[in-house]
């Protein structure tokens, strides 16, 4: 293998990994206060539909700015889904892993539907303009065009470790995700932060979404995430809910399905090599739990008394 | 995560909230008004479009086999959510491990011939054995390793599946060289095939799945091992002061519901298909293990309730087509699933509208405290 080529599959790992960390951290936020999004996985095709959509629909309107308007509203429909499933679990007291398990089925199938009902197609959005790219990386052709959101994806841990650990608002989500009552005796809302750490942690899954089908892709692919958030799920844990170890396991998940990616299909073992990142995950969970705390009251509603 | 915390959420959840019809009814009609909606906004009539989706799944022969086909392996899939569930632990994994029950299935119906009636019969049972071995790693992690089975079976999915494509096209296609090109194995030998319903084109396995799922009513109900199961899934500390190894149990709660999962896979399989067909559990809207979940629910997480929230769900699946014969996208039916699921974690709305806690009058008819102190 030449060297470019190394670089080349290297890249393409690193763009699956832009995906993966940036659920990631939305999800270690939503998962510090104690809201846990298993609806990942269908928060991020939603999110990756309604940008494609988008990005296609408003071109006459916006032009060359029309990407950047459909990752806003990527992003909005992200944080539209948490701040619902958060509202739900926190003043109705639903159970967050069912519900989340439906967001997964119902964004599977009402893509599909939406994408019949549209266009007309079974299968993807007509092609349009992708995300600009900043820079370059020289050498490797297009695979090395580096935009916004893959910058955005490495700054990303610093500014959430920053914001859970050194701020005051952090403090708080760490709190109510730990021991919520104490939380609301110390004269916090547990409602209104759970809500608010949540709905942040949305707008990453739509930005990972967005990624996918306005940055990666010129369009939305049915079940183009393929799992993708299942394992941002598995780096929160493998990571043990700490921002900089959970974006280097979302970095090497990330190589291994690029690598699936790139030789995946037919050719030799790679539907093994397809396993590698869930096999990794699990075995992570396995050696490490013992020793790994996760928020306390993750998962479990809240209710006053 | 505390496993015992979270063993005892769920449960509860399930055994409180659910074990009454109302509440499922109630979730079923908001459901229903909700995929109303999305079929109005489609530009569609619903009242339409679930008319010939009954007529359709009930109006020809082969309609009805289409239909009764579904049930089987939705009771199944359900049934394995809910029996680890009454322990208190998670089994979002059906969908792998379907997949494990249907490819050893499949090995034995390939290589190892036998007398015709013996054969079928151990073929289900290494599916069933397959599924159980599968679900007994998450169960174990979870007892022993205090790794969440909600993630692990989750993962756990994605592992499964491209194993048995994995053994489908690289140990199968080398005897079998037509494998690898159609993507499914040729057709089994009749004699390890399950025979069909007179009349019918759907194997008789909804019979021995009705009967399975009685059965494990009656198991969770009235023997000793059911009831330990529903011990630790209410309390694990109390069960544990009982005598009653709860990190065991669940071990082997799981390993019961990954065996009703495999034999759904290996009945599919050797029933519905009579080859094995790659990726054949996805053909059910979302995958045949969430399907399972959904029915569980809408069947208020009961084993009966399952009976009949699976011809639900049998009749929306196959009079998909139906529909689809309307101009209607079928996978309008998909969405519905996820709507009802959504709904079905909302049981704090039903005790809302219904000004009636449920739980109780349901914990007081079932698992009265004398019978606990009884057995």
């Amino acid at each position: 293998m030449a060297a470019s080529e190394v670089a080349i599959l290297l890249v393409l790992g690193l763009q699956q990994s832009v995906t993966i960390a940036l659920a990631a951290q939305g999800e270690l936020l939503s998962e510090k206060s104690g809201v846990m999004n298993i609806g990942i996985e269908g928060t991020m095709l939603l999110s990756a539909f309604v940008a494609a959509y988008m990005n296609w629909l408003l071109r006459p309107m916006f032009g060359l700015s029309t990407p950047y308007v459909a990752l806003l509203s990527g992003i909005a429909t992200g944080m539209l889904i948490n701040l619902l499933l958060a509202v739900l679990s926190t003043k109705l007291y639903v159970d967050q892993v069912i519900a989340g398990i439906g967001i997964n089925v119902l964004a599977g199938g009402i893509t599909v539907l939406a994408l019949i009902h549209i266009f007309d197609v079974h299968d993807q959005t007509p092609p349009a303009v992708t995300l600009p790219y900043v820079f370059t990386i020289p050498g490797i052709g297009s695979t090395g065009q580096v935009s916004l959101l893959e910058i955005f994806a490495f700054i990303l841990p610093v500014l959430t470790y920053l914001l859970l650990s050194r701020t005051k608002f952090g403090l708080r989500i760490r709190a109510v995700g730990e021991n919520p009552k104490a939380g609301e005796t110390a004269g916090l809302n547990v409602v209104r932060t759970r809500i608010l750490a949540t709905t942040l942690g949305g707008a990453m899954l739509g930005m990972s979404g967005s990624y996918l089908s306005i940055v990666l892709n010129p369009f939305f692919v049915k079940s183009m995430t393929h799992g993708l958030g299942f394992i941002a799920l598995g780096a929160v844990i493998a990571g043990a809910w700490s921002s900089f170890l959970v974006f280097g396991f979302s970095l090497l998940f990330g190589v291994t399905f690029g690598v699936y990616i790139e030789y995946g299909g037919m050719q030799g073992y790679t539907y093994l090599l397809a396993a590698l990142p869930y096999l990794v995950t699990v075995i992570a969970m396995a050696l490490t739990t013992k020793r790994l705390r996760p928020p306390t009251a993750l998962g479990a509603p809240y209710k006053k008394e | 995560m505390n496993a015992q915390a979270k063993g005892s959420t769920l449960s509860s959840y399930l055994e409180t909230s659910f074990h009454n019809a109302l509440p499922s009814l109630l979730c079923l009609l908001l459901g229903l008004v909700a995929g109303s909606i999305l079929i109005i906004i489609c530009g569609y009539n619903p009242v339409l479009v679930f008319g010939e989706m009954f007529s359709g799944a009930f109006g020809s022969v082969q309609g009805l086999s289409y239909t009764i086909t579904y049930i089987s392996p939705f009771i199944l899939a359900a049934l394995a959510f809910l029996i680890p569930g009454k322990a208190g632990i998670w089994n979002v994994g059906g969908q792998g491990q379907v997949y494990l029950g249907g490819i050893t299935a499949a090995l034995v119906a390939l290589y190892i011939p036998m007398p015709p009636i013996l054969w079928p019969i151990v073929a289900l049972l290494a599916g069933a054995g397959a599924g159980a071995l599968g679900a007994a790693l998450p169960g174990i992690l979870e007892s022993y390793r205090n790794a969440s089975a909600i993630v692990t079976t989750i993962m756990l999915n994605y592992v499964y599946a491209p194993i048995a494509s994995f053994i489908l096209f690289f140990v199968i296609a080398v005897t079998f060289p037509t494998t690898k090109v159609d993507s499914q194995t040729p057709k089994f030998s009749s004699a390890v095939r399950l025979p069909h319903i007179p009349g019918l084109s759907s194997s008789i396995m909804v019979f021995f799945t009705i009967l399975i799922a009685i059965g494990v009513y009656y198991f969770l109900l009235r023997t000793t091992l059911g009831y330990k199961i529903r011990a630790v899934g209410l309390n694990p500390t109390a069960a544990e002061m009982k005598g009653i190894d709860w990190r065991k149990i669940k071990v082997v709660a799981m390993m019961i519901g990954g065996a009703v999962a495999g034999l759904a896979g290996a009945s599919e399989v050797l029933g519905t298909y009579g080859n094995y067909v790659d990726q054949f559990a996805e053909g059910y809207f979302g995958g045949m293990g969430f399907a399972g979940i959904a029915v569980a629910l809408v069947g208020a997480s009961s084993p009966i309730g399952a009976i009949f929230s699976s011809v639900l769900f049998a009749v929306m699946v196959s009079g998909g087509p139906y529909i689809q014969a309307l101009g209607i996208p079928r996978e309008l039916v998909w969405s519905l699933q996820g709507i009802i699921i959504i709904f079905a974690s909302m049981p704090y709305i039903y005790k809302v509208i219904t000004k009636t806690d449920w739980s109780r009058a349901w914990r007081r008819t079932i698992v009265s405290p004398g019978k606990l102190e009884g057995q």
